[in-house]
Formats: structure tokens, sequence, C-alpha cells
């Protein structure tokens, strides 16, 4: 019987900031694997990590590599620390900006964890998905 | 900085560079790979942190990632 695991599981933080140098920009950044995206807003940066991160996992794994290994560095980690000192927790996260002003969205730094599941077989994403019981948390203060 | 300018720069470099969903995968001659955002076509303008992190999977420095 084989009992090799099939995929292989990662649990990420990401930070999700306003871009300071491209106006409408949003960068978000997966530290345990230092993978850095973008989107056009917060939750278009948050699916585009999700994806990112993914990719680079699953070729990291197909080429025996481990992705954990790229980590950020120590002073992201640290701001990451800093962050979640302020922020508030959001339940659900998509309703929480829906209620933000324009302004107000400029100001604000997100924090995320989600799982990211490589198909070992496939060196395919099987899924990546924000975990549920863990909420994002938010803040309205960028230089934290 | 574009994607278009990045895709130029990296070629040069001898990277591989191909599709994936709303990325693309790039792939240095020694096999690592990276991630870049394409989410607004070809015309992406891309940051200024994004780019730090892609010197950091690389191993390059700004100073390469000129034109």
């Amino acid at each position: 019987m084989n009992t090799q695991p099939q995929r292989e599981l990662f649990f990420c933080w990401a930070v999700i900031r306003p871009a300071d140098d491209v106006p409408g920009q949003w960068v978000s950044h997966c530290l345990d694997m230092d993978v850095i995206s973008q989107g056009n807003t917060p939750l278009e940066a948050v699916s585009m990590v999700f994806e990112a991160t993914a990719i680079v996992a699953s070729d990291d794994l197909m080429k025996g590599r481990n992705p954990l290994d790229r980590r950020a560095p120590a002073e992201d980690w640290e701001a990451l620390d800093r962050l979640q000192e302020k922020c508030e927790s959001v339940t659900n996260l998509e309703e929480f900006l829906s209620r933000l002003s324009i302004a107000e969205n400029q100001h604000l730094a997100l924090v995320v964890q989600f799982k990211v599941q490589v198909d070992l077989r496939t060196h395919q994403p099987a899924e990546s998905r924000r975990i549920s019981r863990m909420p994002a948390l938010a803040c309205q203060q960028v230089a934290c | 900085m574009r994607l278009s300018d990045l895709h130029r720069i990296l070629g040069k470099r001898g990277f591989t560079i191909e599709p994936a969903a709303k990325h693309h995968k790039v792939t240095a001659p020694d096999g690592v790979a990276y991630t870049i955002p394409c989410h607004n076509g070809m015309r992406t303008e891309i940051t200024k942190i994004y780019l730090k992190g892609l010197c950091r999977a690389f191993g390059l420095t700004e100073e390469d990632l000129r034109d």
C-alpha cells in the first residue's frame, strides 16, 4: 500500500498594503516563501499572492526544493509582528473593504493567514485559500 | 517599470518566461522560479517592493534590472 502523502500543505502569512510608488496598486507579500505580487484592489492582491505562492511552491517541490527556504528577511517578520499588535480582527474581509472609503483604503494594511496545498503527483496547486477560522486582520496605519 | 520592460531585461539575462494564470512564471538559468504579476497585461506597472523581492529570489541587484 502506498503511504506516501499525496499533498503538501503549507500555512503562510501575507501582508497587503498600498504601493508607495504606483498609484492604485496593492502589494501582497507572502512572508513564509518571500513571494510578492500585486493587484488593483486589496482583494485582488490577496488572490494574486495566493496564486503566486501556489505556483512557486509547486515549482520548488517539483525540483526537490523546499519553498520555505525562501523565507522573507527578518525585518519583514518584525514588521508583521508590529502590524498584528495594532490590527483589528475582520471576519468578512470583502464586506469590511466595501465599507471603507477610498481615502481610508489608502491607509490600510491587511494581514492574512492562508494555506497552500500542492498535489505531489502532478506538482500542481491543489488549493490555496484563506483560513476561515483565522480571520483577516486590518490596520489603518500603514507606517506601523 | 512595466511588465514588458521587465520581460526584455530578464530575457537578455537568459531567464525563460511562461504564462501561469494571472502571473508569468520566470525561471533562471539555474532552475529557480518566481512569478511576475500580469493582472493588467503587458502594461502592468511593476512596483519597487515587487522588484526587491524578485532580486532576492534570483540573487540579483537592482542595478542588474537597469536596461
